[in-house]
């Protein structure tokens, strides 16, 4: 198979123990009124967009990459990150990473502060998953703060 | 829609691409870790205990239109305006040297010596993502120390 596919999200269940139901990305100024641009990744790999100018958009990334995904996460200590990093200098831009996952847990990374490499790794792996899903993300002109 | 690529590549020219990422101590004799992208439609991992140690490797087939998306996304992330060097700052111990080649010739090359910066950091996480959707283990930590 070319991608992970169905033993890779076994083999992902067994390692993580949690089945991550959804993946969200949020960017926003910190100013009042500045609008979201806003990434939601479903385990089934199904891609909505919202920009902070109001522009939406729909994808479907391969089979198996959202899992690949959550994998990546869990590799870059996802699990250990805090829970909020507040802003240090003049932080204008917050981003929020949510996992939701079956059950009804989730977790939510609040980062208000310049990115550190591992969050900036996941960031990274999700805009990858875009491009795969929609070669336009690619270019980095749809959103404004992602 | 015709992705825009870096360095003036063109999707005829994909083939012949070759995406390196190598990770490893700045100590002497160290070991390393890389990640090889090859746009013909493989990736090859590798992982040398010392830097003079014959690199375990494995190898798994990609698609190239993965590799056309994720030099669309080296050059949204703004890699042709790179550096070529950003020497250590304090006690980094670790290196990253991201190369882009078209058959022998090389494009780009960065040597990270510091901490990364958020754009570098995202082209590291999309490397990782590609490799390991073509080899799962990438994420495993059985085969990589330093990735």
């Amino acid at each position: 198979m070319v991608l992970l596919g169905a033993a890779g999200a076994v083999a992902a269940h067994a390692q993580t123990g949690r089945v991550i139901q959804r993946i969200e990305l949020r960017a926003a100024s910190t100013k009042p009124g500045g609008g979201v641009d806003q990434i939601t990744i479903t385990s089934a790999g199904e891609i909505s967009l919202l920009s902070a100018s109001g522009r939406r958009a729909t994808g479907k990334a391969p089979a198996g990459t959202a899992t690949a995904l959550w994998q990546l996460m869990k590799n870059e200590g996802f699990d250990n990150w805090d829970k909020e990093y507040k802003s240090d200098t003049s932080d204008y831009v917050g981003k929020v990473l949510t996992v939701d996952f079956i059950g009804g847990d989730r977790t939510e990374i609040v980062l208000n502060r310049s990115e550190f490499p591992e969050f900036a790794h996941v960031v990274g792996a999700i805009k990858f998953l875009l491009a795969l899903a929609m070669p336009e993300m690619a270019t980095n002109r749809f959103f404004e703060r992602l | 829609m015709t992705l825009q690529l870096p360095f003036g590549l063109t999707g005829d020219h994909i083939p012949e691409v070759t995406i390196r990422f190598r990770v490893a101590s700045t100590k002497v004799m160290s070991g390393y870790d890389e990640i090889i992208v090859r746009g013909a439609g493989e990736v090859e991992l590798q992982a040398a205990s010392m830097a003079d140690a014959e690199p375990a490797v494995r190898r798994a087939n990609l698609p190239p239109a993965m590799v056309e998306r994720l030099l669309g996304l080296l050059r949204a992330e703004g890699v042709e305006g790179w550096d070529e060097e950003y020497p250590s700052e304090t006690r980094d111990y670790v290196a990253k040297l991201l190369t882009v080649e078209r058959g022998d010739l090389r494009l780009k090359q960065v040597a990270m010596c510091r901490q990364e910066f958020a754009e570098f950091s995202r082209v590291y996480g999309a490397l990782k993502l590609v490799a390991s959707l073509a080899t799962p283990e990438v994420l495993t930590g059985d085969f990589f120390q330093r990735i």
